[in-house]
């Protein structure tokens, strides 16, 4: 049985983002500098998003997008620079600006042009400015792009002349984003710009296709939508930071009172507070699905961590969110969240939302749960319990009653008796379920405490002015005209090369196992086995009659022991069924005649005087060719005897040697240096007897000049089948018949 | 009296293919549940079925080392297919034939491949979510020459 169950208890509040306390307080990400220098793209930099939907005068985004192309020329007379840029405003599609709503610097100022997929306008990036007489040359960039495809990338084109010594032709543009990328939309299945945070998780977790589409559970995204949707939660913002996913989500959802879960597997966005079937707040009784007792769980079963002093001191956080109206551009705002009496002077916690945020009940309600959870929320649990009827039912985020009886004192019973959310749940083979839980605040009345002071804070309506207010910097009439930016979408000047930029490797590769076995190097620690010496055939091969002796310089030691086998021609290794043939102190063994077929082993055993025979533990050779061949048949060991000048047939022990049977002449003959028993021509003798006591001779020269004499002799004076090389098949082959010869194999001496 | 009894079943597939189902639990002997043959093959699952995301949320599969299970599970992993795992309780008291039509998914478990340990005889298969919890995946996208060509030099 496997417990996944690693993690200290204690780190279960932080896991779950219930506590989170910010590392470092900063600036508001969400406010923009207006009057600097234009931005240039940098190749490696992330596409930005812009995300997000402005309704009902709340929403929309303020951003300042970056150049990648740019035309700079002058008037030859008057001097007067004309600048036109090309800028990314967004990845994906996004609907048309409005005219009031483009900037240079804090001026409606400009001509602009947005296109989707494609360049704006057809225009050619260059410095084209002259010398003026009498004027200041205008000092504007030399490289000046060369474009690109901008595929599924929202660009813009603007254009803009300044009078001669105009200094402000090099600063940033900007605009304001009231609609954003258009996403599907997971409440109303509709393509169009959002301002549901789900939306953009669904679309980055999507985008960044590491993750299944069976691994989502879309049925709890689309709840976690609706509960931002109707507490007004909204993403109005700008992504252009380079994030880990993971952490995005960790990080985003608690600014939306969601989290990220994986229930069965599937990742989704759950409310941290109970909701409604409309995705409001629930504020009513809590009702909880399973009461444990003593009766479930198990011994040792129960273990507490209670959420430690420096995460439960009162604090009043700040909220930073952007306030932006209509009209303008936006302003950062902070509201103060706290208890009544409580951390009046601190200590502050300042929660940046100003990045997204654009209502101020979003931020207030954000604030409200950061301080109601410290105060509230004391505790979590971890239960070890046997199944039950819950087994089938229980899932994540369900509310759980815990009442367990604590018997300490005399006539008093006491009662551990909490509501918990479920944050874990660990199913084991053995049929023991863990569950690690988190204190479920409730009032007297049974509603979740937390959800009630959430639902219940809102902010104070109040809008600050933006302190503006001259707006003479404007193109005539810019300011209330809603008309949508023109689109000219036009091809890249001149498409990069090349063309897709990206080298596709070859994948046609199949894994395949490594070749033959490459022997690996000797140990030098072992002592290397005897080597045989002595065989006189082709490539060492040992015959009958030859002398067998332990190659020079191979023996384990001086005065090694040998021991000489001879074993079937199959055996590896020396083995029961070889027979030991000769032994002693750097003896060395002669092949027998009737060996064709078996292998030679040596055994080496070195001197040991601490052994009761005197030697130490043998070292064996590895075996030798088959003597005479594999099979026997291969009896020669020449493979291309100089000659094979002689052959005889004794007619017995009677017979004197020498003695040639003239009947038996077609028996055998030579072509050449290769002797051969001739198929089909035998013809059998009228006195067998006499034959199956004679010999046969066969003399060859082997190519070193050595006579070999080959005979029968050594199988006790008949012919068999290791004399003739493995040819007869029947140790008395004379018995008159054609078949005891199998003649259709040369006798090789090759 | 109640026999509480636990029966696993695993299912490997991607998007169009389920190329494995088995169950541990029938010994021997292929079932049909769902509509669908499971057959036996030994293995033990358990983890979290449930919890926070980046906790360690995930399911731990042990298997015999067979050359069946090392081919499904490191196709598996280099595939990217999904792995279901489903538990279901009954009572063992009555058949133990096959799958009882009233036994109770107590717990599900869809996850990826994730991991692969063990030893020559013994396989520990993790199953979870590749969303690395290390490294930049957001934005998806980056400038490019293709997109942008050689940027401007302000």
């Amino acid at each position: 049985m496997n417990v996944r169950f690693n993690d200290p208890l204690s780190l279960l509040p932080y896991q779950t983002g219930l506590l989170v306390t910010p590392l470092k307080e900063a600036a508001a990400r969400g406010q923009s500098s207006l009057d600097s220098k234009q931005t240039a793209v940098v190749l490696g930099e992330p596409i930005p998003i812009v995300f997000c939907r402005r309704l009902s005068n709340v929403g929309g985004v303020f951003v300042s997008p970056s150049a990648t192309e740019g035309r700079f020329s002058n008037n030859a007379s008057t001097n007067e620079l004309t600048v036109r840029l090309q800028l990314v405003l967004s990845e994906g599609d996004l609907p048309q600006l409005q005219i009031r709503d483009v900037f240079q610097r804090a001026c409606r100022v400009g001509t602009w042009k947005q296109s989707y997929d494609s360049r704006t306008e057809a225009w050619l990036p260059g410095n084209v400015i002259t010398s003026v007489a009498g004027k200041k040359f205008w000092n504007c960039p030399y490289y000046c792009g060369t474009g690109g495809t901008y595929d599924n990338i929202t660009t813009l084109s603007y254009l803009n002349t300044h009078a001669d010594g105009d200094e402000t032709w090099d600063k940033q543009v900007h605009c304001f984003v009231r609609q954003g990328m258009k996403v599907t939309r997971i409440l109303d299945d509709t393509l169009g710009p959002s301002n549901n945070v789900v939306d953009l998780a669904l679309y980055l977790i999507r985008q960044s296709s590491r993750f299944p589409e069976a691994m989502l559970d879309l049925d709890a995204m689309e709840s976690a939508a609706l509960f931002t949707n109707a507490n007004g939660f909204f993403y109005n913002g700008l992504f252009d930071q380079s994030n880990n996913l993971e952490d995005w989500l960790q990080g985003i959802s608690r600014n939306f009172l969601l989290r990220v879960s994986d229930k069965n597997g599937k990742k989704a966005f759950k409310p941290r507070l109970p909701v409604n079937d409309n995705g409001t707040i629930k504020t009513t009784t809590i009702s909880w699905v399973f009461t444990f007792t003593e009766d479930h769980i198990l011994p040792d079963g129960f273990e507490i961590e209670y959420i430690s002093l420096a995460e439960r001191k009162p604090i009043c956080a700040q909220m930073l969110w952007r306030q932006q109206p209509d009209d303008d551009i936006g302003i950062i705002r902070v509201m103060q969240v706290r208890f009544s009496n409580e951390a009046a002077n601190g200590p502050f916690e300042q929660i940046d939302l100003s990045q997204f945020c654009t209502s101020e009940n979003h931020a207030v309600k954000v604030g409200a749960y950061e301080v109601a959870r410290r105060k509230y929320v004391t505790h979590s649990l971890r239960l070890r319990i046997k199944p039950d009827a819950f087994n089938s039912t229980l899932t994540l985020g369900d509310i759980v009653r815990v009442r367990l009886r604590r018997e300490t004192e005399v006539d008093e019973v006491s009662l551990h008796d909490f509501l918990y959310e479920v944050e874990r749940i660990n199913k084991t083979i053995s049929g023991i379920v863990e569950l690690d839980l988190i204190h479920f605040p409730i009032n007297a009345s049974g509603q979740s405490i937390l959800a009630v002071l959430v639902n219940n804070a809102s902010g104070t309506g109040v809008l600050l002015p933006t302190g503006r207010s001259n707006f003479e910097c404007d193109d005539p009439d810019r300011r209330e005209d809603p008309d949508p930016l023109p689109t000219d979408p036009q091809p890249p000047p001149d498409p990069p090369d090349p063309p897709d930029g990206e080298e596709d490797l070859p994948d046609d590769e199949d894994p395949a196992p490594p070749g033959p076995d490459v022997p690996n190097p000797p140990d030098p620690a072992e002592p290397n086995p005897p080597e045989i010496c002595g065989g006189t055939g082709g490539e060492g091969r040992p015959l009958p009659g030859d002398e067998m002796e332990v190659c020079g310089g191979t023996e384990v030691c001086d005065g090694m022991y040998n021991e000489w086998y001879l074993c079937p021609g199959s055996s590896t290794e020396i083995n029961p069924s070889c027979t030991k043939v000769s032994q002693g102190v750097a003896v060395k063994y002669i092949n027998a005649n009737n060996s064709a077929g078996l292998r030679v082993f040596v055994r080496g055993r070195c001197p040991d005087p601490s052994s009761p025979d005197g030697y130490g533990p043998p070292t064996d050779s590895e075996g030798t060719p088959p003597i005479g061949g594999d099979d026997g048949k291969d009896w020669a060991p020449t493979p291309n005897p100089t000659s094979a000048t002689r052959f005889r047939i004794n007619g017995g022990a009677a017979a004197p040697i020498g003695e040639i049977r003239s009947e038996l002449l077609d028996f055998l003959s030579t072509t050449g240096p290769i002797i051969y028993v001739k198929r089909g021509t035998f013809t059998p003798y009228d006195n067998p007897a006499l034959i199956y006591y004679g010999w046969v001779w066969v003399r060859y020269t082997a190519p070193n000049g050595t006579v070999v004499n080959v005979s029968s002799s050594a199988t006790g004076g008949y012919i068999d089948n290791a004399s003739l090389g493995g040819l007869g098949i029947n140790p008395k082959p004379w018995g008159g018949s054609v078949t005891n010869l199998d003649t259709g194999q040369p006798w090789p001496f090759s | 009296m109640t026999n509480r009894s636990q029966a696993q079943y695993l299912r490997i597939f991607n998007e169009n293919t389920t190329y494995t189902r088995w169950q541990s639990y029938y010994i021997g002997t292929t079932v049909t549940w769902q509509s669908a043959s499971w057959s036996y093959h030994p293995f033990n699952a358990d983890g979290l079925i449930g919890g926070t995301s980046g906790s360690d949320v995930g399911v731990s599969i042990e298997v015999p080392a067979t050359s069946t299970a090392v081919q499904v599970f490191t196709d598996a992993l280099s595939s990217n297919r999904l792995c279901q795992l489903l538990i279901y309780e009954f009572n063992s008291s009555r058949q133990q034939v096959s799958p009882p039509s009233n036994q109770l998914l107590i717990g599900s478990y869809v996850g990826e491949v994730t991991g692969i340990s063990g030893s020559f005889s013994l396989l520990q298969v993790q199953l979870g979510s590749s969303l690395a919890p290390v490294g930049a995946q957001t934005p998806p996208r980056k400038y490019t020459n293709y997109l942008v060509g050689a940027p401007i030099r302000l």
